[in-house]
């Protein structure tokens, strides 16, 4: 029993990793434009179809596919941002409407996107055999199984936030982004375009979903539903990390894996998923500004 | 002035005789789909008292509901107590856990309080369908409840046709459209109204901010949960997919949102809209197309938001004063009621 325990956290941190990879550009899109974007899941979703799309038909690798599907996602983004959101923004600036509007046209985008591919597909579950979801790393005389994609798709978190860190911090578009999210009125009177570098924000983090994405793929079906599980577990994570923190995001990614897998041990897995609501009220009724969140 | 008070009588009660005889020409079908309509009215207007006067989202409101009718159908199955008693115990032990939720939850703005009640509502539902027993009491998990088939009793709130379920769900209807008007013009609605338009300047103002969201909440979970006894009778069965899970909270929610967030009818034109339109579709396109109805609904949301982001309410009045006028002037009681009011 105690080694089953010890045996799963290293599995829940390789699966929260993957969380976290997911959660990660949902931070970063409400770090900058203040936006919580219910459609998150959603893009995640399309996404993995772009991949089975291009897996079936063109024989393309997931992992591959990355560089065609992410850039058409980036444009996904700035577009989704630029003709749904924009308008909406500017109108509450002059005050007319509650500030909900835009979290609503999310929850009306995610109920869309999501039904409109149950609508195209349906919804059955769809796996592609490809090598990484077949192959398994093993190690301790089998003592300890895990995919190799897991393990990937661990590793791609820590890469997507590293890049995602390095345009933020180290570049000049980063500069733009840093002071719109600290003060879009005072980055308006510098002369930079507000509502252009929220576009890009957005395209980023659609972009870094997408990423995660293809590592999703390999070992998690391709079904609509995927947008429903995974968008609430990123809203969830990403107020447990701290709304806006690159690594609080892997890090509250890592903390529901852990919670989810050890709890697995304990209870059957559809409960322990119970485990990880359970901890997400109890950080916002406690510590509402996440672990690593700024006050 | 008297004129139109005799006007907005008539229409009123010309109205309300419409909604009366409305189903009795028409096929089980197309009565069901009235069912339907006046049953998410029912729920998005009992939702609105809280997130549409105070203007909190919540998108796990279908909790509420389901407990209700859980609550009355265990007492139905353990006690034999009838759904019309079982129907008030439900909406005030719902209530009671509407408050105990609500109370640290309002402390949560905006997207926060939205969260957690969707990270609510997935931990009642998880929870249900993965437990068989609560304190002892069989309630068959993900299986759900099935309530005995015993034919025509009243009593018992189980009927043989279809049309007693449409008229008890219109009084039901037009009990919670009083309540919330009621609420509406009393001190409590200003309060809420001041308090969804500026939280801060209304508690610097002395209003308790907490109280007044805990009195709305009450009520409107206490009138939900009817919703949820209604559900369990009418379908004779009841399980947590289909009252816990996600889709109902947010079609309760969208329908109100559609409809007119904050505003008594919108409820019911977002319900008049979204539910016959939603349904006809699907039949129309059978089984070929799983989740179009939600589709519709995501749709409908993004151009609601965009192009009428108070709802659909405004529009339908200004629609409904015009054809009354236009109407009101080719009857022969309005020059009776003019000539009366020249002399």
């Amino acid at each position: 029993m105690l080694q089953s325990v010890l045996l799963s956290i290293p599995q829940g941190i390789i699966l929260g990793g993957a969380y976290g990879a997911i959660a990660l550009g949902l931070s970063v899109i409400f770090g900058v434009t203040r936006v919580i974007n219910f459609a998150h899941g959603s893009m995640l979703m399309v996404s993995t179809f772009a991949y089975y799309a291009l897996y079936q038909l063109l024989g393309i690798d997931p992992y591959l596919g990355i560089l065609i599907v992410t850039p058409v996602m980036f444009i996904v983004g700035y577009f989704t941002q630029k003709l749904l959101i924009k308008p909406l923004l500017i109108r509450e600036r002059a005050d007319v409407v509650e500030p909900t509007s835009v979290m609503l046209m999310t929850i009306g985008l995610w109920y869309t996107l999501d039904n409109l591919f149950t609508m195209l597909f349906g919804s059955d579950y769809r796996t592609m055999p490809t090598p990484a979801s077949q192959s398994y790393l093993s190690m301790g005389n089998g003592a300890f199984v895990t995919q190799w994609s897991k393990v990937i798709a661990f590793l791609a978190s820590f890469a997507i936030a590293g890049l995602l860190a390095f345009i933020i911090n180290r570049t000049e578009l980063g500069k733009g982004i840093r002071a719109v999210s600290q003060n879009r009125d005072a980055a308006a009177l510098c002369g930079l375009d507000v509502y252009k570098t929220y576009s890009i924000a957005f395209g980023l983090g659609v972009a870094a979903v997408a990423v995660a994405g293809a590592c999703l793929s390999q070992f998690y079906f391709v079904q609509p539903q995927t947008g429903a599980v995974f968008g609430t577990k990123s809203f969830m994570i990403v107020v447990l990390g701290g709304l806006g923190s690159i690594p609080g995001a892997l890090l509250g990614g890592i903390i529901f894996g852990v919670v989810e897998t050890v709890g697995a041990q304990f209870m059957t897995a559809s409960s322990a998923s119970m485990l990880s609501f359970i901890l997400f009220i109890l950080v916002l009724v406690f510590r509402p500004r996440g672990l690593l969140g700024r006050n | 002035m008297k004129e139109n008070l005799l006007k907005g009588r008539l229409f009123a009660f010309l109205d309300l005789a419409l909604l009366l005889v409305i189903p009795l020409p028409m096929g089980s079908y197309e009565q069901d789909i009235l069912i339907m309509v006046l049953f998410y009215a029912f729920a998005s207007t009992a939702w609105n008292i809280i997130c549409g006067f105070v203007g909190t989202l919540s998108l796990g409101h279908a909790v509420y509901l389901g407990i209700g009718g859980y609550i009355s159908t265990l007492l139905l199955l353990n006690l034999q107590l009838s759904p019309w008693v079982g129907m008030f115990v439900g909406a005030a032990i719902t209530s009671v856990i509407g408050i105990l939720i609500g109370f640290p939850c309002f402390r949560l703005k905006g997207p926060y309080f939205t969260l957690a009640s969707i990270a609510l509502g997935n931990i009642v539902l998880i929870w249900v369908q993965n437990n068989e027993y609560l304190f002892g009491i069989d309630i068959k998990g993900a299986m759900g409840l099935l309530l005995p088939q015993t034919g025509n009793q009243a009593v018992a709130f189980e009927f043989a046709g279809k049309l007693p379920y449409y008229y008890i769900m219109l009084v039901f209807l037009l009990v919670v459209i009083l309540v919330s008007r009621l609420i509406s013009r009393s001190r409590l609605g200003y309060y809420l109204v001041a308090i969804r338009s500026d939280p801060d300047a209304a508690e610097s103002l002395g209003i308790p901010l907490v109280r007044y969201k805990l009195i709305a909440m009450a009520i409107s979970t206490f009138f939900i949960s009817f919703a949820g006894t209604f559900y369990a009778q009418y379908y004779r069965y009841i399980g947590p997919d289909r009252v816990f899970g996600n889709d109902l909270s947010v079609q309760i929610a969208l329908i109100a949102l559609i409809g007119g967030q904050g505003t008594i009818l919108g409820p019911l034109f977002g319900a008049i809209l979204l539910v016959p339109l939603s349904s006809f579709l699907s039949e129309y396109f059978g089984g070929t197309l799983p989740g179009l109805h939600l589709f519709i609904y995501g749709v409908v949301m993004m151009l609601v938001v965009f192009y009428m982001p108070n709802g659909i309410h405004d529009y339908v009045m200004r629609f409904f004063r015009w054809a009354e006028g236009a109407l009101w002037k080719r009857l022969p009681v309005s020059k009776a009621a003019s000539g009366k009011a020249e002399s």
